[in-house]
């Protein structure tokens, strides 16, 4: 036990003290952030760019509607859309779109449109341009087909204002039943938590799985494994590594759980003060027992994979080996990981409930299952005891293949030797 | 009471036979040579004297105990193949490896220190493992052996790789060690420095212990004996001598090898006759060809089988 806390003690210092400790826990939750809000944040943001559209009417009952709808200022107050009215007769069409044509290559058009005269019975326009912005299409495309449906509508003698309001659509508003009985307003956050926390024991099993597998091979590689395990029992040294980069993974979350935590609390001042109250946003919170199984399947998960990429650590022999060992593991984190986008939609389904219960799922599958529809208790105890047996089973079975595969050089081991090794007194 | 008793003790990897039955018995405080060629299974008895593979027959007993966990960290264990966490500092790899041994951290410091002192790399106390040359890396692996003062130290070749400097350096040490009345187990394949440090010897061949006992005594018992001669002016042709099986200059000595041990007084005779000699004298067979002798021997014996 002492032997187990040394080598724990010093997995656990030689990577809590180093710099890519510290830059790796800064970054990656920036890089989540980014990766969740940065297209969508990019993709919001308003160009400063004046549009030079030519408008080629050949209908003739659009283009003045589309100055009108295509009024908007930028923030500098030069309007947006600049729009030229091009007349031309339709014999002459063609030669009119190669002035325009060289026009846009000379960079003093961006657009054109040619709106045709039997629009009202094709229903469509065209749109030429070099770039075509997704943002500017559709926005063209609604306001032409707005301008046509008015149109329509007075050709109909039809009071517009009147067809709009008996038209108008219709909104749903959703709300949770949480497991006291309250109703909470949903407008999708509590989806989005569950997923960032699927997301985050995704990300945790692989990622300090693959420590465990690197520090048991670069010890193996590096030699330093001999002086280790003659002073202690290679299960010792097994354990040491699982539980040491375990508990830096613990800290790495612990700092990004308390990070987050005085994120919220900040955030939720700033809409106070910017909105007046906060009512209006509800910051969603994470059911208390919902935590508590997020903690378990981080640890039972971590135990279980950690045992499995140390297993196969002691069997690398050299760099491109510890590629080949370690996509069978990963490839199960990754099944995992697929199943549980179909819980969150079927959380009760039968597979649902026989993918919760699959050991090497179950981390995963199990907890989405809980953290979207609490599951019966009887399902979340049998699927946490599976698990726990199968741990104990991998780690009989790892200790004596890491045992063997620790001092083993040169010749990669086939599936038989290593069979052998496990039935090894 | 013997430090290490090693009783019959057989082990196979698949097909291969490492070690067949093979006896050492060691008394407390002498320096032990473990010799053999390549693949004799020095390792593989070595790592069975440390706990990290099992016997498949036979008792390893160190200190009168049967190994365990206990017994481990009263040995001191120098690899052939040496490594340390590359990314370490010196004093904390080797307050790890004190620890990993049973030693308190606040016991080992002063340790440390009279150790570093004494290699000469107190300078270098704060310096990461990676940042050293191979020869000091060395010195630090060998002071992580010694550090916890073991009854029983275990050094796998631990020379390769020193200059002449610190090679003496350590042979002070290791015999300060055995003046303390630790037991020193020696592998190696510098016959010379087994010669110079070690008491006893074992040599073991595809897995049996093919020459072992007081190194003096395995001497005297090879029988077998050279000639060397000093001829006063030249040299006289001395092939096509029928009782001489091979002939070696050593310096401005002749060193002869007979075809029988009973015709060494024939041989100076004929000697004599061929050209005037200033010296001459029996020499007892260097340990290097006792080793290649025996060791080629036993290959040819294996093959006639």
């Amino acid at each position: 036990m002492n032997k187990i806390w040394t080598i724990f003690k010093r997995e656990y210092l030689s990577r809590v003290k180093t710099k890519g400790f510290l830059i790796g826990t800064a970054i990656t939750p920036i890089l989540l952030l980014f990766f969740a809000l940065g297209p969508q944040f990019l993709f919001r943001m308003k160009s400063e760019n004046v549009n030079k559209l030519a408008v080629v009417d050949q209908n003739g009952s659009v283009e003045k509607k589309l100055t009108e709808s295509l009024s908007d200022t930028l923030e500098s107050g030069v309007k947006e859309f600049q729009l030229m009215n091009v007349t031309v007769d339709t014999s002459q069409i063609d030669s009119m779109k190669s002035i325009l044509n060289s026009r846009i290559n000379a960079n003093s058009l961006d657009g054109y449109i040619i709106i045709p005269h039997d629009i009202y019975d094709t229903h469509h326009f065209e749109y030429y341009a070099k770039n075509i912005d997704f943002d500017l299409r559709s926005r063209l495309q609604n306001s032409v087909s707005r301008i046509i449906i008015n149109n329509r509508i007075q050709k109909s003698n039809l009071d517009p204002e009147l067809i709009h309001s008996l038209t108008q659509r219709t909104y749903v508003n959703s709300f949770k039943i949480t497991s006291s009985g309250k109703e909470e307003k949903e407008v999708g956050l509590s989806f989005a938590l569950t997923f960032i926390m699927m997301m985050f024991l995704y990300m945790a099993l692989i990622m300090y799985g693959m420590f465990v597998m690197r520090s048991v091979y670069e010890e193996k590689t590096s030699r330093v494994v001999e002086v280790i395990v003659s002073s202690c029992r290679p299960f010792q040294l097994m354990a040491g590594k699982v539980f040491g980069v375990g508990a830096v993974g613990l800290t790495q979350y612990l700092i990004w759980t308390i990070a987050a935590g005085l994120l919220t609390l900040y955030s939720t001042n700033m809409i106070r003060i910017f909105s007046g109250s906060a009512d209006s946003v509800p910051i969603p919170t994470i059911p208390i027992a919902v935590l508590i199984y997020f903690i378990v399947f981080f640890i039972l998960g971590y135990l279980l994979y950690a045992t499995l990429y140390a297993t196969f650590g002691a069997l690398v022999t050299t760099d491109q080996d510890a590629q080949q060992f370690q996509f069978p593991v990963t490839i199960l984190i990754l099944v995992a990981f697929f199943f549980s986008f179909y819980i969150i939609r079927n959380p009760n389904s039968q597979l649902s409930v026989i993918a919760s219960l699959i050991p090497f799922f179950a981390p995963l599958t199990m907890f989405t299952r809980i953290s979207t529809f609490m599951p019966p208790f009887n399902q979340i105890i049998l699927s946490i005891v599976i698990l726990i047996l199968t741990i104990i089973l991998l780690i009989w079975i790892g200790g004596k293949i890491f045992r063997i595969g620790i001092l083993m050089y040169g010749k990669r081991p086939t599936v038989p030797e290593i069979l052998k090794w496990i039935r090894y007194k | 009471m013997s430090t290490l008793r090693i009783n019959h003790v057989y082990k196979s990897f698949e097909d291969v036979h490492a070690v067949q039955d093979l006896t050492l018995d060691l008394e407390p405080g002498i320096i032990f040579g473990l010799l053999g060629p390549n693949g004799a299974g020095k390792t593989t008895t070595i790592r069975m004297i440390m706990n990290i593979i099992i016997p498949d027959k036979g008792v390893i007993l160190i200190m009168n105990k049967s190994n365990s966990q206990e017994m481990r960290d009263r040995i001191g264990y120098l690899p052939e193949e040496r490594g340390l966490y590359k990314k370490m500092k010196i004093y904390n790899i080797l307050s790890f490896l004190a620890e990993m041994k049973g030693m308190k951290p606040a016991i080992s410091k002063d340790k440390i220190n009279y150790w570093l002192e004494r290699f000469e790399m107190m300078d270098w106390i704060d310096k990461k493992v990676e940042e050293l040359s191979r020869g000091m890396q060395q010195k630090i692996q060998f002071i992580s052996t010694i550090l916890h003062e073991p009854e029983l130290i275990i050094l796998d070749e631990p020379f390769t790789g020193l200059d002449p400097v610190n090679t003496d350096l350590i042979k002070d040490v290791i015999l300060e060690l055995k003046q303390k009345g630790a037991t020193i187990i020696f592998s190696t394949h510098l016959m010379d420095q087994v010669e110079k440090l070690c008491d006893s010897i074992c040599l073991i061949n595809e897995g049996r212990a093919v020459l072992e006992g007081n190194l003096k005594n395995v001497k005297k018992n090879f029988r077998r004996n050279n000639i060397a001669v000093k001829f006063e002016k030249v040299v006289p042709d001395l092939d096509n001598i029928d009782l001489i099986k091979s002939i070696e200059k050593k310096n401005n000595l002749i060193e002869i090898t007979p075809n029988d041990q009973n015709n060494i007084q024939e041989i100076l005779k004929i000697l004599v006759d061929k050209a005037p000699i200033t010296r001459f004298e029996i020499v007892e067979p260097s340990l290097h060809e006792i080793f290649i002798e025996t060791v080629t021997q036993k290959v040819k014996g294996g093959h006639h089988e």
